[in-house]
């Protein structure tokens, strides 16, 4: 008896809750945007979330070696890239550009910087962003829905019905014509995962309810794009479709759940939040608007990333004043005794 | 005085379980030679209450010291006199888990806490005084009496560091003598039997123990001494003096001995070891500091060693609690670093560059060690590649090669040690 005894830090007792846990959760809810996107586009939808996942373990493993330190893949920060990869991606793209993406995220954004936790860019964006910036035609060509894909690695010539997607007409000044059920549905030409609406906002639901995310990123986020599109209308339509076509018909909804509320690159004060939530929606709205490719939320996000830090140092300077001041008048009361 | 608690809803902090059950109902236990009832002293002469000076005397001859900052009793009830106050509170909070002792005197001595408590605020000529107790919202199990002989018992609601929302308990401006009840519990046996204090309130529980209870024991006794009263269920890791939050961990079981400001004495066996991530960034510790700061930004800025940076998240603030720590789902020690920023902050000129100078040697220790590493891997790796190449003996061109090898992983070797605690990080 009492051999075991350690020395340690206070506190003694700690919460249940672990990272991995709480990776688990996003994990979670991606898995029924893969289920929706098998039902649109067959087997080869899961086939690319495998390998974006299988990638992603091995390049974070290979990581770990590479720096030296104990394994950290347990914490499920790369797989949780490595799955949000492909559904910011069409069905019909290539095995290859998903492992090229998730390389890119794990060995030039996350290991340079020192691995999970102090990566200064959102891993899957910066992933996306170099592949969307090298295989253009590839990526912004999307396949017609309720069609099973052929799952071989490479697809032919006319295998594939392409499609126009809603931003796309949206950029190009013309005004979808969408069956109501099969808008809210996602049922229309599009990324593989970002375009069930009400599917993403149930995921939103249960990631807040687990606190996985902030409220107070997408709230903003989603109200700062709606006021955007009703202050600069692009096409003739009602108030309403403008604003839901302009947010479900690209990756905005997507983004703002599960791109922009990455803990790493989020700024660590509330009132920051808002703030970072507010610019990145002026930035993806101006990328949708006046870029070439029709999916902007990634580089927005990658803009916004920058200023998370300087946003955390002007929301401090103001904080730091308000418990000084509560401080002095605490020490020149003197209350208690 | 009903303006009460009315912020808790609003506090931050974090929401505990409180174990305290076992330990609470159970009757408070003496040790054998805790009975001291010959050690007396000769009271001074009185008749019915005893004035200020008289309880002042009282105390100073019982030697009574306050449990709750370790203060002795007749200073305090001197430095009282001097202020207009508002309120006496009997101080029975004990917000953190496992921790009783304060709330247990009072459940089974109240009698003694309340007349003590009256004849402090007879002396002090104030007509309000209440006692103090946390009522959490995991613990439904615990029943607070709404008056303890006829002296109300006021609740604390709210989340975890309930024992700083104390001081603003009757309004901002209202000044409060709080004393603890363990020394009131005194107060009222040297006053009734001109006992001398000897012994001191402790709550023996974790996981680890068998049977879990609040003891009285004389002061001084040996923290094993304790343990083996109370028995050990399981082998514990880690044997804690104080509370469950803010308490130290000993090793030293022989020579660590129960004092008056220990209050617990837990032992805890971790079940499993967890394992440290790095930070994520999640928020959690933002947004339960109970002070407002940022103790994931600070343990960034500590662990990193730049300390002028950390300067405007006022580390200095920051009131121990624990709260970061414990929140953490990386499981890191956020409260240790946040404390060396403090102490560092409180520190002179000339430790702050000592502190300085012993951060960057360990960084840079760390850093050659790792390049050491990564060279003598490296050279080992192409000197077998380019045996394979050449496939020959190469006897005269051997030698010199392997005592460059073994010089630099001895030279790895050397600061590797010295790094250990950067490279936990």
């Amino acid at each position: 008896m009492l051999k075991k005894l350690k020395k340690g830090d206070s506190p003694h007792i700690r919460h249940s809750e672990v990272t991995t846990m709480l990776m688990l959760d996003v994990i979670i809810a991606l898995l029924p945007l893969y289920l929706m996107a098998y039902i649109y586009y067959g087997p080869r939808a899961l086939l690319l979330g495998a390998t974006g996942a299988a990638s992603a373990l091995i390049f974070g493993y290979l990581c770990d070696l590479f720096i030296d330190r104990k394994i950290h893949s347990y914490d499920l920060s790369t797989v949780v890239t490595g799955l949000i990869l492909p559904l910011l991606m069409p069905a019909s793209v290539s095995y290859f550009l998903v492992i090229i993406a998730t390389f890119f995220a794990v060995f030039v954004v996350k290991l340079p910087f020192g691995g999970t936790g102090y990566n200064l860019f959102n891993p899957a964006a910066a992933g996306f962003a170099f592949v969307s910036v090298c295989w253009p035609d590839k990526l912004f060509t999307y396949p017609l829905p309720m069609r099973q894909l052929p799952i071989s690695w490479v697809i032919e010539e006319g295998e594939v019905t392409y499609s126009t997607a809603i931003s796309q007409m949206l950029s190009s000044g013309v005004v979808p014509d969408i069956d109501r059920v099969d808008f809210i549905m996602g049922d229309f030409a599009g990324p593989m995962g970002v375009t069930n609406s009400l599917v993403l906002l149930a995921c939103a639901v249960y990631l807040l309810l687990r606190r996985a995310i902030n409220w107070r990123i997408p709230l903003t986020f989603f109200l700062t794009s709606a006021a955007f599109v009703l202050l600069f209308p692009r096409v003739e339509t009602t108030s309403l479709l403008n604003v839901l076509y302009n947010l479900s018909g690209s990756s905005l909804i997507f983004g703002g759940i599960f791109l922009l509320n990455d803990p790493v690159t989020l700024p660590k004060r509330n009132a920051a939040k808002f703030l970072y939530a507010f610019w990145a929606a002026i930035f993806a709205m101006l990328f949708q608007y006046f870029s070439a490719f029709d999916q902007g939320i990634p580089f927005a996000v990658i803009i916004i990333n920058v200023f998370a830090p300087l946003l955390d140092r002007a929301t401090e300077m103001i904080l730091q004043k308000i418990r000084r001041k509560r401080l002095e008048k605490k020490q020149r009361l003197g209350t208690d005794l | 005085m009903q303006l009460g608690d009315t912020m808790a809803l609003f506090s931050k902090g974090i929401v505990l379980e409180q174990h305290k059950e076992p330990a609470l109902s159970r009757e408070i236990v003496q040790l054998i030679d805790a009975d001291s009832s010959f050690l007396t002293f000769t009271q001074p002469e009185y008749e019915g209450e005893p004035t200020l000076e008289q309880l002042i005397t009282i105390a100073e001859r019982a030697v009574i010291i306050d449990e709750r900052d370790g203060r002795p009793l007749a200073e305090k009830l001197f430095a009282a006199s001097k202020k207009q106050l508002y309120a006496v509170v009997a101080d029975a909070v004990d917000d953190e888990p496992y921790v009783s002792s304060q709330l247990g005197v009072v459940l089974h001595y109240g009698e003694g806490v309340a007349s003590a408590l009256k004849l402090c605020a007879q002396a002090l000529n104030i007509s309000k005084y209440c006692i103090l107790a946390y009522k959490n919202i995991t613990d439904l199990s615990i029943k607070l009496p709404a008056r303890i002989a006829s002296v109300r018992v006021l609740p604390i609601y709210g989340k975890y560091p309930a024992e700083n929302r104390a001081e603003n308990l009757f309004g901002p401006n209202q000044k409060k003598l709080i004393i603890g009840a363990g020394a009131l519990l005194h107060l009222y046996r040297a006053f009734k039997e001109s006992r001398v204090q000897t012994t001191c309130f402790v709550t023996v529980a974790g996981n680890c123990i068998a049977n879990a209870r609040n003891m009285e024991l004389p002061i001084g006794t040996p923290v094993k001494d304790v343990l083996n009263f109370c028995g050990l269920a399981l082998d514990p890791t880690r044997v804690v003096l104080g509370g469950s939050m803010t308490g130290r961990s000993t090793t030293d079981l022989n020579n660590e001995t129960v004092g008056i400001t220990t209050r617990a004495v837990l032992a805890f066996e971790d079940a499993i070891v967890r394992r440290k991530f790095n930070c994520i960034g999640c928020g959690r510790c933002v947004a339960a500091c109970p002070q407002g700061l940022t103790p994931t930004l600070i343990y960034r800025h500590v662990v990193s060693g730049h300390y002028d940076g950390a300067e405007i998240l006022d580390a200095t603030h920051c009131i121990e609690c624990g709260t970061c720590t414990y929140i953490c789902p990386s499981e890191l020690e956020i409260s240790a670093k946040v404390l060396q920023a403090k102490k560092y902050f409180l520190s002179t000129e000339k430790e702050r560059l000592v502190e300085k100078e012993r951060l960057s040697a360990n960084r840079r220790a760390a850093m050659y060690g790792a390049f050491n590493d990564f060279h003598s891997a490296f050279s080992k790796a192409c000197s077998g590649i380019s045996a394979l190449i050449r496939k020959k003996p190469a006897s005269g061109k051997k030698t010199p090669a392997a005592p460059k090898v073994k010089a630099a992983s001895l030279s790895s070797s050397g600061p590797d040690t010295g790094s250990a605690d950067d490279k936990k990080e």
